[in-house]
């Protein structure tokens, strides 16, 4: 397929050399800021937590974040709470359990597949996860006033490209999902600058630093690598095949099918 | 919940925790130091987001079928380690490992599924 796509950019290019290109054609995306296709994360979490109970798929040796991220005293003794009941085996603080989007920036670690759609003026993802859309504006558009646009779970992503890197600003976040399953805080106060490039053609890198004057005193790195799965495509996601609710604790629990009698 | 799974089936020791499987839901309803090996009959493999569940009858020690709910990672995920939507059928013998759920249910987290005959199916991370 790749092979394909490269004849056919070669034609255009010819084509385009040429003076026949058809005039409706916008100019191709060249080989090294294209993104489109469908790209699964190679790292789990951002980190492992220390309780052993809210280990959660941290595969070891590529995260570089390896660290909670550096917590306000506030901020840190929410996630000492949080981190005490997960030593108890109770999940607390993850909307995303009652069917909530992960938002970002926890959009990009999920295990969930994403298809990028590549325009000069929109980069668009749309997520396996609960089959959602993430855009990033590219035409010079600035953020809302959040008084007035309200917060979203993806916040507002304006980007421009840096050579072949694209360069993604997020605001506007909605603060009330954890930056990862184990339950991690974080305000709404949240700004992600993103850079993403590719490191070869299938293999895409995502450099997202966090900052977040409310909940971390210094700003909270990590770089994500994703690769393109080639022989897939994105599948349903009904969020109430999930097996578990949040009761009346805020803690997760999980119902599982009667037995037969 | 008068059932006690545990002991219907063998355990395999305590092990060192390695990362769990990838997902997108805390863990901390499995208990991360605990490792069961349930051998039954597979009832469906349900291959689907956000998360796959394999429903495996395993006797009791009366010989009462007891359905457990095995939890894998999302179907991507298990496709990255090799499996396929028909890796496993309805009516298949297989030996599950898993974490089992921390509060006793009949559930757990999948870690790896073989063959009646000993022959690796698929692992989950």
């Amino acid at each position: 397929m790749r092979a394909f796509r490269s004849i056919l950019m070669s034609t255009v290019l010819a084509g385009l050399a040429l003076g026949s290109a058809p005039s409706t054609s916008a100019a191709p995306t060249p080989a090294s800021r294209d993104f489109s296709g469908i790209w699964e994360q190679d790292q789990g979490v951002l980190f492992t937590d220390p309780t052993k109970g809210a280990a959660s798929g941290n595969t070891p040796g590529h995260n570089d974040a390896i660290n909670p991220p550096p917590f306000t005293p506030e901020f840190a003794a929410k996630y000492k709470a949080i981190q005490d009941l997960a030593a108890q085996g109770i999940a607390v603080n993850d909307p995303t359990t009652n069917c909530s989007p992960p938002g970002m920036p926890r959009l990009m670690i999920t295990p969930y597949p994403f298809e990028w759609i590549i325009q000069d003026k929109q980069v668009t993802l749309l997520t396996e996860y609960l089959n959602q859309a993430r855009r990033i504006y590219l035409d010079g558009r600035k953020h809302p006033d959040p008084e007035e646009a309200g917060l979203l779970f993806n916040g507002h992503s304006t980007g421009h490209w840096e050579g072949n890197t694209l360069v993604v600003e997020t605001v506007n976040i909605r603060g009330e999902t954890p930056i990862q399953s184990t339950g991690v805080p974080r305000s709404d106060k949240m700004r992600i600058v993103e850079r993403i490039r590719l490191l070869s053609p299938d293999k895409m890198e995502d450099e997202l630093t966090m900052y977040d004057p409310v909940a971390f005193t210094a700003p909270y790195k990590s770089t994500r690598t994703y690769s393109r799965i080639k022989d897939y495509e994105i599948v349903d996601y009904v969020c109430t095949n999930n097996r578990f609710y949040i009761d009346e604790k805020g803690q997760t629990q999980i119902v599982l099918p009667k037995q037969e009698d | 919940m008068k059932l006690n799974p545990i002991a219907v089936a063998l355990a395999a020791g305590v092990a060192a925790a390695p990362g769990l499987a990838l997902a997108h839901h805390s863990f901390a309803m499995f208990d991360a130091t605990k490792e069961l090996t349930l051998t039954g009959t597979v009832k469906e493999f349900q291959w689907e987001n956000p998360h796959t569940w394999i429903q495996l009858y395993v006797p009791n020690q009366q010989g009462k079928q007891i359905e457990w709910s095995i939890e894998g990672t999302s179907p991507n995920g298990l496709a990255r380690k090799g499996w396929k939507r028909n890796s496993i059928k309805p009516g298949d013998k297989i030996v599950v490992k898993i974490r089992p759920l921390r509060d006793g249910q009949p559930g757990g987290s999948l870690m790896t599924v073989a063959g009646a005959d000993g022959r690796v199916i698929g692992e989950a991370h």
